[in-house]
């Protein structure tokens, strides 16, 4: 494990969270969580590595101590920064261990290694259907074609008006009946 | 038991509404056996009618409203009654709007008891005497009817 880090200041590639945490110790923390050999005991090991307690702390005692630590909204805040930095960090093991993966068409996950490798070049165009739905009344559709016009001639006969003002949308005349068109 | 003629709120008691009954002339009769959903659909398509004869609209909402009224034809109200029914005045569409600002929403019946009331209901026939007209040609599809059938009985019976 590194040593931990005696400042904040000294270390100017502190994300802003790890920055705002109370102490040096409480850093050394985070980055110890990191660094902890195996997921059992992590938060132990941090304390420990931190520099809480005593040498002659039992695991229970750091282990209480390493929880309250783990729990606080700035620690929390500060691990999910740490994590975010050192995912980034490790992208070139990553890149070796895909090249080692594409370089072997056996491997039982080549293909989905190349297909990582394409999404991430040349990402995949995403399409959304949107279906944007009106229901217009079927009135609001209707065109005002000969057929129409003819029809509401008829209904207008048959309602006894004999007389209706030309539609909005359409050149409208009433041709009286036995008149030459 | 029926409503009052004066007062929609008031239920006549049976003495009251004979009573009532007896002051009616036949016309007025006639009037009065026109059920409520007729009258109001009366009303309601010579307001139709007057809002295709002077509002301006586009042919597809004109098709829809003749094709409403197209529809109401049935057992009652025939083509020749939705024929003789003329549009609405102004004085008529102002007290229709007065009746349908009392709904709140479209399930709202207070308008509908408003415009079928007694005498409300005769005020639109003495500013239309067209619906008067069309319920004429009602009573007397009616009684030519059951003339018709008198007759038919007559020469069944005959026959037999």
């Amino acid at each position: 494990m590194s040593d931990p880090p005696k400042s904040a200041d000294e270390l100017p590639d502190w994300g802003p969270k790890m920055r705002a945490l109370a102490n040096d110790r409480q850093r050394a923390f985070v980055c110890a969580l990191f660094e902890a050999p195996r997921k059992e005991g992590r938060v132990i090991y941090a304390a420990r590595a931190a520099g809480y307690g005593t040498p002659e702390s039992t695991n229970k005692s750091l282990s209480v101590i390493g929880s309250r630590l783990n729990v606080s909204d700035s620690i929390q805040a500060a691990i999910a920064e740490e994590s975010q930095r050192r995912l980034r960090g490790l992208s070139p093991t990553a890149i070796t261990a895909l090249e080692n993966l594409l370089g072997d068409p056996t491997h039982r996950d080549h293909a989905r290694g190349i297909g990582m490798v394409l999404d991430r070049a040349d990402p995949v165009a995403t399409s959304h259907n949107i279906t944007v739905e009106h229901k217009a009344a079927p009135h609001e559709v209707v065109a005002a074609t000969k057929e129409v016009l003819a029809r509401i001639e008829e209904l207008a006969r048959r309602a006894g008006i004999p007389q209706l003002p030309p539609p909005i949308d359409a050149e409208f005349s009433v041709v009286p009946q036995g008149a030459n068109p | 038991m029926s409503a009052s003629p004066d007062d929609p709120d008031k239920i006549m008691s049976e003495e009251e509404h004979h009573a009532w009954w007896a002051t009616l002339s036949d016309e007025e009769k006639m009037v009065a056996y026109v059920p409520t959903g007729y009258q109001h659909l009366l009303l309601v398509i010579a307001y139709i009618k007057r809002a295709l004869v002077l509002c301006e609209m586009k042919a597809g909402e004109r098709l829809h409203h003749l094709e409403w009224l197209n529809k109401q034809t049935d057992n009652y109200i025939s083509p020749e009654m939705l024929a003789i029914i003329e549009p609405m005045s102004d004085a008529e569409i102002a007290m229709m709007h007065e009746a349908r600002s009392l709904d709140q929403n479209e399930s709202d019946s207070k308008s509908f008891e408003i415009l079928t009331n007694w005498k409300v209901f005769n005020s639109f026939l003495a500013l239309n005497p067209s619906i008067l007209a069309a319920i004429r040609l009602r009573e007397r599809r009616v009684i030519k009817t059951k003339s018709l059938a008198a007759e038919l009985s007559t020469l069944v019976g005959t026959r037999g």
